[in-house]
């Protein structure tokens, strides 16, 4: 379990995900090799039901591979049980998602520091990061506005200062822009190239080309395979 | 460690709020849970409050007394006139040298008793005169405020000395000190040597008639034959004003058993005594440590009844926060998705989900301790028992629903933290 002598955060070698329906197997994920340097900006494409999301949920330490060898930051992921995992998404992991998944009763700012609350960090500190996130991503003036007086595009800042609050070493996106407006797509994603240019790696699934281009490398899949790398 | 703390306050915190965002739902899962805990001090209340009421009359009547009253029945008559009864009831002297031969028996004090009105001045009030022997101060534990109990040697002079209840003091000397001043009953006079102590009167869900004994006058028996005889007087009101004469030997008994252990034995012997001195039924015998036994029965019936009562409301409280619980962990499916999402451990979602439970059944056992302080009071106010909440058993009563509280959320919490993050945040 060494960190072996390369400097990849994401080291992927033949991972397989089937989900067992009892009577049927699904594979979601057919033979996945996949290798992330620091600060990267990868763009995941595919069509529908190719396993995007399910690679995403295995590099974001939500999921286990069925098979397969998965090295995040040097530490073998398959060997972790739940708890491990929980530290990992906690610690090392920021999540957005398409449909942002606030939580409806928490305001903007007890959104933001909700991965805090599970570090033992003091009230005061949460505050002060979750503000200060708040301010990052241009939603100063609405801090204590619960997520249903928000536009998407300001529900989607809310989940991305949230996934930036426990600085995190890699941002997933699953297709953050999908539910928004060319124009609020752009902004989010200009969010996420400064975020890049400030040094955090950042993976996103979008079916956009535009979106997709502003990753440095995009990757393409298909049946639960890579097909095409570029 | 302050982390740790922020942390519970926060859990709280985000709990209370899903509650109160449900208000009528969350008061409705509580209910069983307010009348379980309710009914769980209201029968320790009541319980309590029988066998405390038993030992305050053991107190009062002695735990190794037996007590033998005799007592007016309607045949007593030997006479009938016009205007004139003349009957005769009670104990006798066989039964009095009876019973002092039976070897258990420590002493027996005697007493002759009327109700008669007792004068001071201008000032008038109707108490008991109770005639007796000196050791009767002892038996029935009448403790002087000042002054003292006649003695042996007033006994055996037939002094007119007096020793007042703590209520005829407060009638007829408001503001003097009663000792050496001169009442008059009848028209007898009588020196006041002693004032007993205030006692307090216990009321009867025990089958003893509640006797005020603080409106007692104490003289010696002596005395009290000398002046008064051995007729009982009284009027009978009716269309015409009827005299009631009444030959009564003795009023009471207080028999002295010098062993705790052989109160129920001695008490049978007494009563075949009185059974072949007596044709008819003009004789009571009490036995204040029975009274003990009665309790503990009263007690067990309540804690029978009201004890399942309480069981059954806390169970079915302890499922309805369940279900509500379940219903909540399924609503809230992607909340507990996103939770994990961020880093939330299984354990975390545990706390949350249990904590809620137990805020949950912790306002329902608040609140049916309140009802449980208000049920015990009307039982008093109206069927006239006596409770006695005890701080104890309000204490229980909280344990046993914060108890409810983890036992029936445990498995909806558990079902929440082992639901899978991908799929919990897929709900919808
Ligand atoms: N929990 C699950 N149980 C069973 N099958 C699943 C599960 N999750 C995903 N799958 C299946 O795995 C395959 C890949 O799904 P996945 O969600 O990764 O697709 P995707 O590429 O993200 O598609 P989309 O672009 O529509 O989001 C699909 O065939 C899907 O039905
Ligand atoms: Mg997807």
């Amino acid at each position: 379990m060494s960190k072996v002598n390369d400097n990849f955060l994401i080291k992927m070698k033949g991972v397989k995900k089937i989900y067992d329906l009892g009577e049927v197997k699904v594979v979601a994920l057919k033979n996945v090799n996949l290798f992330v340097k620091e600060k990267e900006h990868i763009s995941i494409m595919g069509p529908s039901g190719s396993g995007k999301t399910t690679l995403l949920n295995i590099i974001g330490c939500l999921d286990k591979p069925t098979d397969g060898e998965y090295y995040l930051d040097g530490v073998d992921v398959k060997k972790l049980d739940d708890d491990h995992l929980s530290g990992i998404r906690n610690k090392k992991i920021g999540f957005v998602f398409q449909n942002y998944n606030l939580i409806p009763q928490l305001n903007v700012i007890e959104n933001i520091g909700l991965p805090l609350i599970y570090r033992g960090i003091d009230e005061k500190e949460i505050i002060e990061k979750s503000k200060y996130y708040a301010n990052l991503v241009g939603l100063g003036d609405r801090m204590y506005h619960r997520p249903t007086e928000l536009s998407g595009g300001q529900q989607q800042r809310v989940a991305i200062a949230r996934a930036l609050v426990n600085e995190p070493v890699i941002i997933l996106g699953d297709e953050p822009t999908g539910n928004l407006d060319t124009k609020t797509g752009k902004e989010i994603m200009e969010i996420f190239k400064k975020l890049n240019e400030m040094g955090r790696t950042i993976i996103i699934i979008t079916h956009d080309v535009k979106v997709a281009e502003y990753g440095e490398r995009i990757v393409k899949i298909l049946d639960g395979e890579i097909i095409d790398e570029r | 460690m302050k982390g740790k703390i922020y942390y519970l306050f926060r859990i709280v915190k985000i709990g209370v709020k899903n509650l109160y965002l449900h208000k009528l739902r969350s008061f409705l899962t509580i209910l069983g849970i307010v009348f379980g805990v309710a009914s769980v001090i209201a029968m320790l209340a009541i319980g309590e409050g029988a066998s405390y009421e038993a030992r305050e009359k053991i107190k009062e009547l002695g735990s190794q007394n037996i007590i033998i009253k005799s007592v007016k029945i309607p045949e007593t008559r030997i006479t009938q006139e016009a205007t004139t009864f003349v009957g005769v009831y009670g104990l006798i002297e066989k039964d009095y040298e009876m019973i002092k031969t039976i070897p258990s028996v420590d002493f027996i004090v005697p007493t002759w008793e009327m109700k008669e009105d007792i004068r001071y001045m201008e000032k008038n009030i109707q108490g008991r005169i109770v005639c007796t022997y000196p050791e009767y101060k002892d038996v029935m534990n009448v403790i002087t405020e000042s002054g003292r109990f006649f003695s042996q040697i007033d006994f055996e002079l037939f002094k007119p000395y007096a020793v007042i209840g703590a209520s005829i003091k407060k009638n007829l000397f408001p503001t003097e000190d009663p000792i050496g001043k001169t009442i008059t009953v009848r028209s007898y006079n009588f020196k006041v040597i002693g004032v007993a102590k205030e006692k307090g009167i216990v009321s009867g869900t025990t089958g003893f008639i509640a006797e005020d004994i603080n409106f007692d006058v104490y003289i010696p028996f002596t005395t009290g034959r000398a002046y008064f005889g051995e007729f009982e007087i009284s009027s009978k009101q009716g269309p015409i004003m009827r005299w009631e004469r009444n030959w009564v030997k003795y009023h009471r008994f207080i028999v002295k058993v010098n062993d705790t252990d052989k109160i129920l034995t001695t008490s049978a012997i007494i009563e075949n005594i009185l059974k072949t001195n007596h044709k008819k039924d003009d004789y009571e015998i009490l036995v204040p440590l029975q009274l003990l036994i009665q309790a503990e029965h009263t007690k067990r019936i309540f804690n029978i009844v009201l004890g399942s009562i309480a069981a059954i409301s806390l169970i079915v409280g302890g499922i309805g926060i369940m279900n509500i619980m379940l219903a909540t962990v399924t609503e809230r499916t992607r909340e507990i998705g996103i939770r994990r999402a961020v880093g939330a451990k299984r354990k975390d979602i545990i706390s949350q989900f249990l904590l809620e439970t137990v805020i949950l059944s912790s306002v329902g056992g608040f609140i049916g301790i309140l009802l449980g302080i208000l049920i015990p009071k009307l039982v008093t106010k109206f069927a006239g028992m006596t409770t006695v909440i005890t701080w104890w058993s309000i204490l229980l009563s909280f344990t046993i629903s914060v108890g409810v509280g983890i036992s029936f959320g445990i498995y909806p919490a558990r079902k929440a933290a082992y639901l899978d993050p991908i799929q919990a945040l897929r709900y919808e």
